[in-house]
């Protein structure tokens, strides 16, 4: 289990002078408001990416769904229940400073194992949390560096090591933030397919939910059951892509009817007026939803 | 490989110069017997060629020490030439090396009884001071409101030289020796808390973020993340608050103490001794560091990830 559902979230920094001023006065809406009156809901086991620009307020969707922020108004929840604050029914991969510098990767995985072991009472061994930690370093290729310090990890082996902590907690549901933001194009690449093959076999175990930031629309693409579009702290379109994994780049991203959701998603970067063409067209070749 | 070569034949002949010297040359004072000279430049020259020779293989000669034992032979030949060869130096302010040195093979154990004495002084205040000012600071520094309220207070406390406070200290403590540690104490005390409190508020968002995440235990957050992201800068602060405390420990000893090496040389004042005097400043010089090396080496052990 692990269906988001997010409520007419709003989220405005408490320390913004002209919400306070606002708040005193006649409770009306606080202005600069970074998310507004989001409704949202992510199935179980789905695959959720956000992609918007710099500013529209995804990492601040992410963070507060992380439980870092408290939303201004509206209700986050988990399978039902009300979301308060963090907790390890969520595992969380940030776009660098993941690790702690003091700990080898090894050290980190099972930092992470332990604690939702002991927050989740599932009574795990130092052994067996060794275990864990050493599987999942291996499923993302970082068996060799178990022993070694984030400092001697390249930015691509650092995010490796993240991942490989966020699985091994098994925790209900996955957050992203721009994970692969600042690497490079083929170290980019190479932890895209990682995911993919990561998402195949969780697929045949037991599915979680992620939702994932990215600023890079063939990374949702690659990626994702479901892309929102986020702009202003709004939702600006919900476009499915329904494909199997795993995805080679360089077949699906030439896929007609993935350059026609690429196209789209293009135009609403730059908020062009064919924005609404394409979607139209879409939905006339391959109708609402669209099975590629 | 050369000019290693020639700074190495240069010190040998300055040794050799210097032995020549102390051994053939004739005395214009009477000193002391020169054995303890002697094993005093052995010693020296024993060091210098560990320098040189650290590892099994000649390493390229670590830059520096050849030049420093060039300086050292060149002092210790006009030191004794002027003093003990030629006797044109101060016969009382300026004493001969011969009888510096002796001072080692008269009073060896007596001055070892008073660094042990000085130390147990230094190591108490030096440790409390330490253990005192990171615990505080990281309370301090982590809980916002004893940030606000303690942060302008430290900054006005700190600056104060601690040996302001002596007339009470010698009061308030129940021993002299008390006292004197308090005084070491305040002085290391200040500046490990006050960077402390800086330190921890420094504490990048992304890792208090990343702990929050994963829910640690206030306990955790301190044991786990504050002190492992801390422990760089407290080892760093001790090296510099070394200096410190050796500073007041020299002063605690200069008032009513009846040991230690400040004791030593302030005793040796009153009697204008001042061959025990100079015994005494070398003495300090080599706990000083032997000390340092001790705090960087635990610099190095335990700063592992940066």
């Amino acid at each position: 289990m692990g269906a988001l559902v997010l409520d007419d979230v709003c989220f405005a920094y408490e320390d913004d002078l002209s919400i306070r001023r606002r708040r005193r006065g006649r409770g009306a809406e606080p202005e600069n408001l970074v998310l507004k009156h989001l409704d949202l809901t992510v199935a179980d086991g789905e695959f959720l990416c956000l992609v918007g620009h710099s500013g529209c307020g995804k990492t601040t969707l992410l963070r507060t769904l992380a439980g870092l922020q408290r939303p201004t108004s509206g209700s986050l929840s988990i399978d039902g229940k009300p979301l308060d604050g963090p907790g390890l029914d969520r595992s969380v991969v940030f776009q660098n400073y993941s690790l702690f510098p003091w700990m080898t990767a090894l050290k980190n995985v099972e930092f992470g194992v332990r604690q939702a072991s002991a927050e989740l009472g599932r009574g795990l061994t130092k052994a067996q949390i060794a275990e864990v930690s050493r599987e999942y370093l291996a499923k993302v290729s970082m068996a060799d560096a178990a022993d070694l310090h984030p400092y001697q990890l390249s930015g691509g082996m650092q995010q490796r090591v993240a991942i490989a902590r966020a699985l091994a907690m098994d925790t209900e549901i996955l957050l992203f933030d721009e994970p692969f933001g600042a690497l490079d194009v083929r170290t980019r690449r190479e932890l895209q397919a990682l995911m993919n093959r990561l998402w195949m076999q969780e697929d045949r175990d037991r599915k979680k939910t992620a939702v994932f930031v990215t600023h890079d629309i063939d990374e949702a693409l690659l990626l994702a059951d479901r892309i929102v579009f986020m702009s202003g702290g709004r939702f600006l379109a919900d476009i499915p892509v329904a494909a199997a994994r795993p995805r080679d780049p360089e077949d699906f991203l030439r896929r007609p009817a993935v350059r026609l959701i690429q196209d789209e998603l293009l135009g609403l970067f730059y908020d062009a007026e064919e924005t609404r063409r394409d979607r139209a067209e879409r939905e006339q070749v391959f109708g609402e939803g669209g099975v590629l | 490989m050369r000019r290693i070569a020639v700074e190495f034949v240069i010190a040998h002949v300055l040794l050799a110069a210097l032995v020549g010297v102390v051994l053939l040359m004739p005395d214009a004072r009477k000193v002391y017997p020169c054995d303890a000279f002697l094993v005093a430049i052995a010693l020296i020259e024993a060091a210098y060629l560990l320098a040189l020779f650290r590892g099994r293989r000649l390493k390229p000669f670590p830059s520096g020490s050849s030049d420093i034992v060039c300086a050292v032979w060149v002092l210790l030949l006009v030191w004794e030439v002027a003093s003990t060869k030629l006797g044109v130096a101060h016969s009382v302010l300026i004493p001969s090396p011969e009888n510096v040195f002796y001072v080692f093979e008269r009073s060896g154990p007596e001055l070892w009884a008073n660094v042990v004495s000085s130390l147990e002084l230094l190591v108490t205040g030096y440790v409390l001071g330490t253990v005192l000012g990171v615990f505080l600071g990281i309370v301090v520094g982590w809980v916002p409101r004893l940030r606000a309220m303690f942060y302008p207070i430290a900054n006005v406390l700190a600056p104060i030289p601690s040996v302001i406070f002596t007339p009470f200290l010698v009061i308030l403590m129940p021993t002299y020796r008390w006292a004197a540690i308090m005084v070491i104490l305040l002085g290391v005390f200040w500046p490990q808390f006050l960077s402390m409190i800086l330190r921890v508020g420094s504490l990048p968002a992304a890792i208090t973020d990343n702990a929050r995440v994963l829910k640690v235990s206030n306990w955790t957050m301190i044991t786990k993340v504050i002190l492992p992201f801390i422990v760089p800068d407290v080892l760093g602060n001790m090296r510099v608050s070394l200096t410190t405390g050796f500073l007041m420990l020299m002063y605690a000893e200069s008032f009513g103490a009846k040991s230690g090496i400040g004791y030593w040389i302030s005793n040796a004042n009153v009697f204008a001794n001042y061959a025990n005097i100079v015994a005494g400043v070398i003495t300090c010089g080599m706990t000083v560091t032997a000390l340092n090396y001790l705090t960087a080496w635990l610099q190095r052990r335990f700063t592992t990830w940066r």
